[in-house]
């Protein structure tokens, strides 16, 4: 919630950084510094203060950028900009009566009367001033639900409980969607009507979120009140989150016409043992996904595994959030179309179980999860096709692996999905060395369209000469790195993605 | 406004509301710094007029005569909104404000009738192609350059190369798959029976597609996938009942199987033809690719297919396939 005192400095000269920081301190704000504008977005979205004041040139990303991406997040749409600038300049976007835009050098007592009369304006007229506010302890979630729904009322219900917040789209008095850090639809209304504690604020505004949720909301509130109770009295009987799970049958024998969460889980525990992940990465409800796996172990289709796998699962840190705030603004200026808010990297392999592997050797990184959804789950683990798994950034940004045949007759593949493609991972082996001119030339051709960053990674340890010989056939330049993943390099997949990162952001690959 | 903005070439072409290029490039930079400044949309047609071997269109009285009628049949096909000019000798531009990609196809769809109506008659021809701002570029000239590319390869497309606007649907559809295409854009494999390849490969590039779909479901498209039954318990309806909420349209073509009423996501087209037993497909167009698949069952459960990632081609199947079926012109 936007902290009335706080204000944000992001300025680069230090001589203005001190005027200004007295001067604001003195008028009763509680500034914030910072001297570019990645920091600026990140402590922004942080804090959400009363207004940003900003040098026009900022280091790392400009203050337009800067004003253009916070205006671009609901939760920081709303905070009015001071620009400072040395010459008159022309930002898109500039809201007249809300933002100020001041000429060095900077009238002090300008800035003041400036920065009163758009606060005081945003105060009267401001989106968020006729909303609802309580605490959770006081009117349920549940209820403020249907009142907004028998209203039929359209905007954001923010909700807060200590250091967690959530949110839920409404629109016509249907629920839209929700979302709850990385969990979104149900799984996070769910967990939202679960809190006790905490305070609610309703913002009307325009919802633009896509609707995800499609029940109707006195069904999916029974439904998730439902799973609540049950929960609350099933808690006993549901494993340790702590515990460790393994399958105990080959999920090729299941039969068909299950339920869906049942292949779910059991993709998902192949790949994330600890039942904590299995239930976080599950994108159904988490009473669904504890008492599948309750009925699952009754079954003997999963058991309780081991304990020292869980140590071993402790994610190392993969990039601060300055770094995936420069990957993202670097990915997003790539493409016209900002609304697509994923990258995509094809994976090129010279067979599907190389791809497979790769894959999960990538679930080390914090962030990532595999897309088990398809109704052809096994031929999808053993000849992977399309989008198989994602990685979250910072923002929502989603970076998608996406895995496509190399052989000529499948181009119309590569040429038709290509969109929104940030790079190329080659993957083959010594048995594939044979068929590395297929994967040039699908490289070729996918470069042709689009150039990208290229890396290439060779499973094993080649053999003396062979490398040489693997640069050649690949088309690869002395200074373009290739990778070789060893049968335990599990950490070799930080390497090839920090470098495909650091490509995109040292070069400028042009569309 | 309208004698000064006419030269005399382009009134000798078309006496009213044809604009000289200098008109059409100052408006068209005009248009775009608007759409840049109120974060709307405009688009371009152009449409380049060639003739085969050397020389201009202009060159003869024939062509000039063509010029001419063409210059008068658009100024007569768009809006009274849309500026009509000439961008250089052999090329007429269109500005159309406010307008989407969709709706720059649907007016190039119009114009391509109205052109093909005239009938420029060898060896001169005419290539329609279109742009739009802010996706194709952000610049007017930028728009220009990506609308003048696209000739090139509309003209490389195999729609254009094997003349399949004046062929009928099914007939299109039987050369496709029995011709053997080895190339990027558009290429053939089989499935089925002993072959590498699974029939369940067919059924993953359409859920592929579907995956596309629910990435971007703000993205506007249009998908036809046909099959010989309708149920809703095709994968495709499955996997599109998981997607939420999408901005593409989604049709399913053949015989009904259960009560389709019931499917939601997709609009379902009942039609009892019995070539649609043998022969099934998938036509996807968005704004910024397109993609086919044509499958036809062989003996023995085995499939020749021919796939297409060329979205004139795409395009040109769509629009065959609902002139002849008589279904509502709709382009997403």
């Amino acid at each position: 919630m936007m902290d009335k005192n706080r204000t944000l400095l992001a300025l680069k000269r230090d001589e203005e950084i001190k005027d200004l920081t007295g001067y604001i301190t003195g008028l009763g704000f509680d500034p914030s510094v910072v001297r570019d504008g990645a920091r600026a977005i990140e402590l922004a979205i942080q804090e959400v203060p009363s207004f940003v004041i900003a040098d026009i040139d900022l280091p790392v990303i400009d203050a337009e950028r800067v004003f253009h991406i916070l205006r671009n997040n609901p939760h920081t749409s709303n905070i009015p900009f001071v620009f400072i600038a040395d010459s008159v300049s022309d930002i898109k976007g500039f809201r007249t009566g809300i933002d100020v835009f001041l000429q060095r050098p900077i009238n002090l007592d300008e800035l003041s009367a400036r920065v009163r009369q758009t606060l005081s304006a945003r105060k009267s007229s401001g989106p968020g001033s006729r909303g609802i506010e309580g605490r959770l302890s006081h009117m349920s979630l549940a209820d403020i639900l249907q009142i907004l729904h028998l209203n039929r009322k359209e905007g954001e219900l923010r909700v807060t409980s200590g250091a967690k917040s959530g949110s839920v789209y409404i629109k016509d008095g249907e629920i839209y969607n929700s979302a709850l850090e990385g969990t979104e639809k149900e799984k996070a209304l769910f967990r939202l009507l679960s809190w006790d504690e905490g305070k609610f604020e309703f913002i009307p505004k325009q919802v633009t979120a896509t609707k995800k949720i499609r029940s109707t909301t006195g069904n999916l509130l029974m439904e998730g009140m439902r799973q609540i109770d049950e929960f609350r009295k099933k808690k006993d009987q549901f494993p340790d989150k702590d515990k460790n799970l393994k399958s105990k049958v080959d999920s090729k024998t299941l039969p068909k016409g299950l339920q869906p969460v049942i292949y779910e889980v059991m993709q998902l525990v192949n790949s994330y043992p600890k039942v904590c992940d299995v239930v976080e990465r599950s994108a159904y409800p988490d009473y669904e996904v504890y008492s599948t796996i309750v009925s699952m172990l009754a079954r003997g289709i999963l058991d309780y595994g081991s304990e020292e796998g869980a140590a071993a699962a402790v994610a190392p840190q993969f990039l601060t959030t300055d770094q995936a705030i420069s990957i993202r603004e670097k990915i997003l200026s790539h493409y016209t179309d900002m609304n697509l808010n994923y990258g995509k990297i094809f994976l090129l392999s010279t067979s599907g179980p190389l791809a497979s592997d790769f894959i999960k050797r990538c679930k080390v990184i914090p962030g990532f999860s595999m897309n088990t959804k398809s109704s052809f789950s096994q031929i999808a683990i053993e000849n992977p096709l399309g989008e198989i798994s994602a990685i979250k950034l910072y923002g929502g940004m989603d970076i998608t692996l996406f895995s496509i045949p190399t052989v000529r007759n499948m181009g119309p593949l590569w040429r038709a999905f290509s969109e929104n493609l940030i790079g190329v991972v080659m993957l083959w082996d010594e048995q594939g060395a044979d068929e590395l001119s297929e994967l040039e030339t699908a490289k070729k051709d996918i470069l042709s369209k689009k150039r990208v960053p290229v890396l290439p990674v060779f499973y094993g340890q080649a053999a003396k000469g062979a490398d040489e010989q693997y640069r050649k056939a690949l088309g690869l330049k002395p200074d373009e790195p290739m990778f070789k993943m060893g049968p335990s390099d599990n950490n070799m997949v930080f390497e090839i993605f920090y470098s495909l990162f650091s490509s995109i952001i040292k070069d400028d690959y042009v569309r | 406004m309208e004698i000064g903005t006419n030269s005399v070439f382009t009134g000798k072409i078309f006496p009213s509301r044809f604009y000289d290029s200098y008109f059409v490039n100052e408006y068209g930079k005009l248009e775009s710094l608007r759409a840049s400044r109120y974060n709307t949309c405009f688009s371009i047609i152009l449409i380049s007029v060639e003739r085969a071997g050397k020389g201009t269109p202009h060159d003869d009285d024939r062509g000039e005569g063509f010029l001419r009628k063409l210059a008068s049949t658009v100024a007569d096909s768009v809006r009274n909104c849309d500026i009509v000019g000439l961008a250089d000798d052999s090329q007429i531009l269109i500005i159309l404000p406010e307008t989407d990609y969709f709706g720059s196809l649907t007016a190039v769809r119009k114009l391509t009738r109205a052109v093909d109506a005239i009938g420029a008659g060898a060896p001169l021809s005419a290539i329609v192609t279109q742009a739009t701002f802010p996706k194709d570029g952000r610049g007017f000239g930028e728009l220009v350059g990506t609308a003048s590319k696209r000739v090139a390869l509309k003209r490389e497309s195999l729609w254009e190369k094997l003349g399949l606007k004046d062929i009928l649907f099914w007939e299109i559809m039987g050369r496709l798959t029995a011709t053997a295409h080895s190339g990027f854009n558009n290429s053939c494999f089989e499935a089925g029976g002993d072959r590498e390849l699974t029939e369940f490969f067919i059924d993953q590039l359409d859920e592929l597609i579907v995956k596309e779909i629910s990435r971007g479901p703000q993205k506007r498209g249009v998908l036809y996938f046909s099959s010989k039954k309708i149920s809703q318990r095709l994968p495709l309806v499955k996997n599109l009942n998981a997607c939420g909420a999408f901005s593409t349209k989604v049709f399913l073509v053949g015989e009904p199987e259960d009560n389709v009423w019931e499917i939601r996501t997709a609009t379902p087209l009942l039609l009892d033809d019995p070539r649609l037993k043998e022969t099934f497909f998938t036509f996807y167009l968005n704004e910024g690719s397109g993609y086919a698949l044509i499958c036809k069952e062989n003996w023995g459960a085995t499939y020749s297919c021919f796939h297409t990632a060329d979205p004139y081609l795409v395009e040109g199947l769509i629009t065959k396939f609902q002139t002849e079926y008589s279904l509502q012109e709709q382009l997403g």
